[in-house]
């Protein structure tokens, strides 16, 4: 698959946003127009070509190399697949309603909340990230999947309407808090610290096995595809996983779930 | 042309316009797949008198399947979208969502997908099936949307909608052998052949039909009566079509998603079925009135790497 590839220039001027980089309105574009593809810094307009090197061809997928952890990458992105291979910043995949977003690196908060302006999360599409997120990654998303490799900061869920949200590592701290609908997966054994009286354990006596939801499996090996792992490579193998099972937020609409697997 | 020594008559099957869909069913072990897949795909014979035709395409390894736990492929067919909608409705929600551990995810996604698409398009499932959550279903996006339904057992995981497409149902050929036994071990051969190939189903019982059929009746209230040209008991009372020697006929009834799926099918069936014991290999047709679709033999058959290689017989003649 033909790929556009942006490798950041070392002298590139000063920004922290990456807003501008949007592989569904690329792919229409020939490489001088994607290069011509005005960008505002500060208090000036430029061009694409000012900040980054731009390599291959206008396609669905676009690559970014050796830029500093951008905020707002893949912001409103309805399609395509956006590649970081680094670290990307704060609020990535705002208010995203498709396509996908691969980050190599760390990502910092609020990846898949909502935009500048915005009252929704994410609407759709997939985020997958190898390291780290910030805080309150998944904030009042409404839609699609997240999937965070490493540890979550606080509150991840925060205010979720509804999607998916996978976590590779724990602990975490305060997962789903007043979250309405949606699903936050803990891929690991140690307690995911749920928030107090407003969950409530559905499998307080006993685990269940992951074979009666088969929904979490199905997200689970979706989740691990997405960083290139077997599922059973992970913190879970799915075949003798079992999981707790925690309602809530019960001060909200009490239809979220956080769902951890006991290896 | 000979294959094996049988003779391969100068013939074709007629077949007809149908609807299609497949289901991927998953579930805890091989034990409960097989459960679901008999129940779900029973009374599934003939659209003269069920509400589908149904079978078992394939056995899915657990990397095939979207939760990662073994599962099975299974066509259904009917007359229109609308018939297939309403039996898929009834079939999953009474033997699949009361089997345990079973899902049931969409075999053909990207089937319908565009709206003016007019061999293909989306019949509900999940959709109308959820209700039996009482308000406590949840649904799942990922792709496609999936019902997840509260049960006794955990959930039961129920994909919304399912592709559905124009496909093909009575392809066929009849297997005439000496005698029950040699006819019957050839037509299993030919059954056992066509169950590797995609996109195909045998929709009767083991695959093999023994009362053909034809159009008409002299009872005003069937529209279809036994084959009695086929039939060894009557010749001499009818004028036949059996050769000097053949005691007994099987037919294999194939339905497919396509005219190549099925012939494929009917040369690997065929060429299976085709040896000891075997006199020829006919097909089943109204003379050509009824189907939209003829697969002639010769043609399917034609460079086969088994034609004209000589008949060993049995012994058995009758």
């Amino acid at each position: 698959m033909s790929t556009l590839t942006l490798t950041w220039k070392y002298d590139a001027p000063p920004t922290r946003d990456g807003s501008f980089i949007r592989p569904d309105r690329f792919s229409r574009l020939s490489v001088e127009q994607v290069k011509q593809w005005p960008v505002r810094v500060g208090r000036t307009d430029t061009t694409l070509d000012a900040l980054c090197d731009v390599s291959g061809e206008p396609s669905d997928c676009v690559v970014l190399r050796d830029a500093p952890p951008l905020d707002r990458l893949g912001a409103q992105m309805t399609g395509g697949e956006l590649r970081v291979e680094g670290d990307a910043g704060h609020d990535l995949g705002a208010s995203m309603s498709g396509g996908v977003i691969r980050v190599a690196g760390n990502a910092g908060d609020r990846v898949g909340g909502p935009d500048v302006s915005q009252p929704r999360g994410m609407t759709g599409g997939t985020i997958a990230i190898e390291g780290n997120a910030g805080d309150h990654v998944g904030l009042r998303m409404r839609r699609g999947l997240i999937m965070v490799g490493g540890q979550c900061g606080a509150s991840p869920g925060y205010r979720m309407l509804a999607g998916s949200l996978v976590i590779g590592r724990g602990p975490v701290d305060h997962a789903g808090l007043e979250m309405r609908r949606g699903t936050i997966i803990c891929l690991y054994d140690d307690n995911p610290a749920v928030t107090g009286p407003n969950f409530s354990e559905a499998t307080r006596d006993q685990p269940i096995a992951v074979s009666a939801m088969p929904a979490v499996a199905m997200l689970v090996r979706r989740a691990a595809s997405l960083l290139n792992r077997k599922a059973s490579n992970d913190a879970v193998d799915l075949s003798s996983a079992r999981l707790r099972l925690w309602h809530g937020d019960r001060f909200e609409l009490n239809r979220g779930e956080i769902i951890q697997c006991l290896s | 042309m000979e294959i094996s020594g049988t003779i391969i008559e100068d013939t074709f099957a007629e077949a007809f316009r149908m609807w299609a869909c497949r289901l991927i069913v998953t579930a805890i072990d091989e034990h409960w797949i097989s459960f679901a897949a008999q129940q779900v795909t029973g009374y599934g014979t003939s659209v003269i008198g069920c509400d589908a035709e149904a079978g078992i395409e394939a056995a899915l390894d657990t990397s095939d399947t979207p939760d990662g736990r073994p599962g099975v492929a299974l066509m259904f067919f009917a007359f229109n979208a609308k018939a297939l909608s309403k039996a898929m409705s009834n079939r999953v929600g009474q033997c699949l969502m009361t089997c345990p551990t079973t899902a049931v995810y969409d075999g053909l996604p990207e089937f319908g997908r565009e709206s003016d698409d007019k061999n293909a398009t989306r019949i509900d499932l999940g959709k109308s099936l959820r209700y039996f959550g009482d308000g406590h279903q949840k649904s799942k996006l990922l792709d496609q949307r999936h019902w997840r339904i509260p049960v006794m057992d955990g959930e039961f995981t129920v994909v919304e909608d399912i592709g559905a497409a124009k496909a093909i149902g009575g392809g066929n050929f009849l297997v005439c052998g000496v005698d029950q036994r040699a006819t019957l071990d050839a037509a299993t051969r030919a059954v056992d052949a066509i169950a590797s190939m995609p996109d195909v189903i045998t929709p009767f019982p083991g695959g093999v039909v023994r009362s053909g059929s034809k159009v008409g009746s002299r009872y005003k209230a069937l529209f279809a009566s036994t084959n009695d040209a086929y039939c060894p008991t009557l010749r001499g009372r009818v004028e036949t079509a059996l050769r000097e020697g053949v005691g007994c006929v099987y037919e294999v009834v194939i339905n497919g998603l396509s005219e190549s799926a099925i012939e494929r099918a009917t040369r690997a069936g065929v060429e299976a079925a085709c040896g000891d014991g075997v006199i020829a290999i006919s097909a089943g047709n109204y003379g050509g009135t009824l189907g939209k679709f003829k697969f002639n033999l010769l043609p399917i058959l034609a460079g086969s790497d088994l034609t004209g290689t000589s008949h060993k017989t049995s012994g058995g003649g009758a």
